[in-house]
């Protein structure tokens, strides 16, 4: 239906210290992303990151200081939000309070004084595309549905008006646990069957993974990333996204290269010469990751394997297996994945290998990727 | 909380540069700001002109040579009557003072219970309390006025004070701003062996501080500018409060007297407007808490 | 005594939690500092609200001259205030006449200006100028609108219109039965923009803005947005500001014996409260003046009702 371009958008605050002086805060910062016909977007990030401020940019309900906004190829900066032709839930839903879940479809016609007959045929088609029980909640007030019948509404008010965005504010996030869980896959089914393009805001990855045709990783108001989610889980772009995307998040070790070596405090590891071509310099420091699953630990001693201490044991039996906190001499945490019927306790020793196709490594002063795993992302100037 | 996160009006955050829509309601908003500030400019202008201004014609609304001679000539205007006007400055802001003190001490105390214990009892009295908010001033004026006299309190001090201090609205305010005071706040001190009155005199007395602000300036201003009780409850003119003075100094005909009547509107309305302002910005805050919820 | 003196604050909902029936005394002991709080306060209200509410209804049934014990004349006070006083009549009247112009138009200037306020910058600045007038005493500024208003041509309103040619010679705009109560309700109307005005800016900065934002994207106009957002969810404000006027303006007494004098030209200002000065503080006709309180009262319980009816009905 529709492609959405932004192109250098950036959204700058003026900032008064108590001195007087003025600095510039940039809530949105050289911000460009496609968002293909058809395709969803998963936005991530913390809190405070911009991605609510950029949706709002894409909604036309706040202006970028410059850059512009495409719709195909037209520019919408100046086009009122009313007609841009979007769908917009927001995180708490802004249901009209006093209106019926009817009358919270409805208000768009009514507003375009749309006949009675067709009003209701819309918000038929609606109930029933929304499915069963939605019917029930047409006429009771918010006031008197639950978090989970509320994000129901707000969804019907989004699509009723047959968008060709959807603009999607953390819906889910008000949400427990298990309609949340409920909740997605339903609106996975949702947007795989209208095939709007989706600007999907969320700071849960599992939604991102499961929403989110490609996900984008915001930070401080500049997009780190974006990407398919094996593509960022495989080959993050820097520690932010390497930490951000991943349960749990990836832990950082303190390395420098020796010859042909990464050492780090009470471990080495082996590294090819490509590898160490890429980081070039023996002064550089770095910062090692590997994700939980790629380490490998043995009760014994071995070649390769150095001795650990385990800190905590955290079971998950959903996820099948123990999470295994451990450090090396530094008190620095990694993690691995343990099996479910692991026998060991706080305390113990284990002995860590650390895979070189796994390792991340990242330059700890930029913060960018070196490598991650096999592939290597930069090379230093020689 | 949500009033603060906004930065801005809605509609200007979404358009962010001026329009002609804005340019409008900011022409308008300013016309009406001069309008309603004229009276208050003219009083203060002729509370300094100098008599041969007061008499001038065509009269002028702004003074030229301001002189402080008025509020000199105030003090003498009152001398027949033996009062000094400073007597009524003080004679106000000694009850409002007081009646504003009392009220937050008692309405502090009452809308703490009312608004979380459950003693036998509360609904009727929180009832009762509400429908005297309903109830003009007017109606239990006359039985105030007879009790009063039969306490010998008529003319006092006590007469002007002590009725003031149990008003159902600044009762009404502290309730609504303690209740959404947690439990488990309150709760948890219970657990660390805190008795009643610690809960009261450590939690809720700091915690209420925003709103003995805004209770503050309405007592204030309403004792500050009550007519009515002063009117019946004095009887000597060492006992009257200050809008009564005004009202013996008033005489719209005399227009020499002007000047002398416009410093006395001056000395009455410029320390309300003054605590206002300093206190202004919480009052909007806690205008929230009253009466909303209805 | 001996339960409750171990554990003196225990929280009434554990007690309750353990199960056993308690009367209502145990109970009342239980919350003894709940009342001990609360007993300050009791005491002034009851000797200074109550106690007068329910005497001001049993006075307004006697004859009662503070002098002689009051005497059971039954409903003759009503009787008499409805057939046989044309002042009170008249004072009725003057009252409505102020009320039904002063409430709704001081209502409304304090609902759009509110509104108006909310859309712009300096949003302190406005308030603080727009509230200022009913903040100062009454009485005070009456003084200085009796100055505008002055009849002779040294009168700043006078000296204008005529120097516009509006009128011919000076108007003794205090004095003269025609423009006695409209100079009093544009004083009363300058002064109006008090408690509901503040309380709509504290409403209208509650709503939450992603409605706005909703509407907004639902496309609809800024009156739209007014009327179908804004009212409705401003709607508890809107009731206890209409209560507050009509309370306010009934009460209207001040203005009219300082401005007017009392007694006014021909009565022409002469409102229900001045009635009940005039009986119970002039005359000491005590009961007679507590049943003009007690009609004041009614009206002003009647019309308030009437109003939350209207405002509180589900579909405005």
């Amino acid at each position: 239906m529709v492609t959405v371009r932004l192109e250098n958008i950036e959204k700058v605050f003026e900032q008064k210290a108590p001195n007087g002086e003025v600095s510039k805060v940039y809530a949105l910062k050289n911000i460009n992303l496609t968002i293909n016909d058809g395709e969803t977007i998963a936005v991530v990030g913390p809190s405070g990151c911009g991605k609510s401020t950029l949706l709002r940019v894409i909604a036309g309900l706040e202006h970028s200081t410059s850059g512009n906004v495409y719709f195909d190829d037209k520019v919408v900066n100046e086009v009122e939000p009313k007609d841009r032709g979007i769908g917009i839930v927001f995180q708490n839903y802004a249901l009209y309070p006093h209106y019926k879940s009817k009358g919270n479809l409805s208000f768009f016609f009514k507003l375009r004084k749309v006949k009675e007959e067709e009003i209701n045929e819309r918000v038929r088609i609606t109930a029933e595309t929304l499915g069963v029980g939605f019917e029930e909640l047409l006429n009771r007030k918010p006031g008197q549905l639950s978090g989970g019948q509320q994000q129901r509404v707000a969804l019907g008010r989004c699509i009723i008006k047959e968008p060709t965005i959807f603009l999607l504010d953390e819906p889910l996030s008000n949400l427990d646990a298990k309609l949340r869980e409920r909740t997605r896959i339903e609106l996975k089914r949702l947007l795989k069957r209208f095939k709007v393009t989706t600007f999907y805001v969320t700071h849960d990855q599992v939604e991102a993974v499961t929403l989110g045709d490609r996900i984008a990783v915001m930070k401080s108001g500049m997009i780190q990333q974006v990407a398919p989610y094996n593509e960022i889980y495989k080959h993050p772009a820097n520690m932010f996204v390497a930490n951000f995307i991943g349960l749990p998040p990836m832990k950082f070790m303190n390395v420098t290269l020796k010859g042909q070596k990464l050492v780090g405090a009470g471990f080495e590891v082996e590294i090819s010469n490509e590898v160490a071509k890429a980081i070039g310099d023996e002064s550089r420091k770095l910062a090692l990751g590997i994700r939980p699953e790629h380490v490998q630990f043995k009760f014994e001693k071995e070649a390769g394997y150095y001795p650990a201490n385990i800190d905590v044991i955290e079971p998950l039996p959903n996820e099948g297996a123990n999470y295994l906190f451990f450090s090396f001499q530094e008190n620095v945490e990694t993690i691995t994945k343990a099996d479910l019927n692991f026998d060991g306790n706080v305390g113990d020793t284990i002995y860590v290998h650390l895979d070189p196709a796994k390792i991340y490594l990242f330059d700890a002063d930029t913060e960018e990727a070196i490598v991650t795993q096999d592939k290597i992302l930069s090379v230093a100037n020689a | 909380m949500s009033a603060k996160k906004r930065k801005a009006p809605t509609r200007g955050k979404a358009v962010e540069r001026i329009t002609t829509g804005q340019i409008v309601i900011y022409a308008i908003l300013t016309l009406g700001a001069i309008i309603m500030s004229l009276p208050i400019v003219y009083m203060i202008s002729t509370a300094f002109k100098p008599v041969t201004e007061l008499l001038l014609y065509p009269p002028r609304f702004l003074v030229r040579v301001p002189t402080t001679k008025n509020f000199s000539d105030l003090a003498l205007a009152m001398t027949s009557t033996d009062t000094p006007f400073i007597r009524y400055i003080f004679n106000s802001a000694f009850v409002s003072t007081i009646v504003v003190v009392g009220t937050i001490i008692l309405a502090t105390l009452a809308a703490y219970p009312l608004a979380k214990h459950k003693f036998p009892g509360r609904e009727f009295i929180f009832n009762l309390i509400i429908s005297a908010l309903m109830i003009s001033g007017h109606v239990t004026m006359i039985p105030r006025y007879l009790v009063i006299r039969n306490t010998g309190w008529i003319d006092t001090y006590y007469a002007l004070i002590i009725p003031a201090l149990a008003g159902s609205y600044g009762l009404f305010l502290m309730k609504q701003f303690i209740e959404p005071i947690p439990n488990e706040m309150l709760e948890s001190a219970k657990m660390d062996g805190a008795s009643e009155w610690k809960i009261f005199t450590h939690i809720i007395l700091p915690l209420c501080k925003p709103a003995w602000a805004t209770l503050s300036i309405f007592t204030f201003i309403g004792t500050w500018n009550d007519f009515f009780s002063p009117l019946i409850m004095t009887t000597s003119d060492s006992m009257k409060t200050l809008p009564l003075a005004m009202r013996t100094i008033s005489d719209g005909q005399n227009i020499a007297r002007m000047g002398a009547a416009a410093a006395g509107s001056f000395l009455t309305t410029i320390p309300v407007i003054l605590v206002f302002i300093f206190f202004q910005r919480f009052v909007v805050e806690t205008m929230t808490y009253s009466g909303m919820k209805g | 005594m001996a339960t409750t003196s171990v554990t003196p604050n225990a929280t009434p909902e554990v007690q309750a939690s353990q199960g056993k029936p308690r009367s209502l005394w145990e109970r009342m002991k239980e919350y003894r500092w709940s009342y001990a709080f609360i007993a300050p306060y009791m005491l002034i209200f009851i000797i200074f609200t109550v106690i007068p509410v329910i005497w001001a209804m049993f006075l307004s049934l006697t004859y009662y001259n503070m002098i002689q014990p009051p005497v059971w004349v039954g409903l003759e006070n009503y009787a008499r205030l409805f057939t046989d006083d044309q002042l009170f009549y008249l004072a009725v009247k003057n009252t409505f006449y102020f009320s039904i112009v002063t409430g709704p138009l001081g209502y409304c200037l304090s609902l759009i200006l509110a509104w108006l306020i909310n859309e712009v910058k300096y949003r302190k600045l406005y308030t603080l100028i727009y509230y200022i007038p009913s903040i100062t005493s009454g009485v005070a500024m009456a003084v200085i609108w009796m100055y505008l208003y002055n009849g002779s041509k040294y009168g700043l309103l006078n000296y204008l219109l005529l120097k516009w040619g509006i009128i011919e010679e000076p108007v003794l705009w205090l004095k003269n039965v025609k423009t006695t109560l409209p100079a009093i309700m544009i004083t009363s109307i300058w002064m109006s923009m008090g408690t509901s005005f503040l309380v709509f800016i504290a409403a209208l900065q509650g709503v939450p803005h992603e409605l706005y934002e909703a509407a907004l994207i639902d496309g609809a106009t800024r009156w739209q947005e007014f009327w179908h957002i804004t009212l409705p969810m401003i709607r508890p404000a809107l009731l206890f500001g209409a209560v507050m006027t009509v309370v306010s303006s009934f009460q209207v007494f001040d203005l009219t014996m300082v401005m007017a004098g009392f007694p006014s030209t021909l009565y022409c200002a002469h409102t229900i409260v001045g009635h009940l000065y005039d009986y119970a503080f002039l005359r000491f006709e005590m009961g007679y003046a507590s049943a003009i309180a007690i009609v004041l009262f009614l009206m002003t319980f009647i019309i308030s009702s009437v109003l939350r009816k209207v405002l509180s009905s589900k579909d405005l």
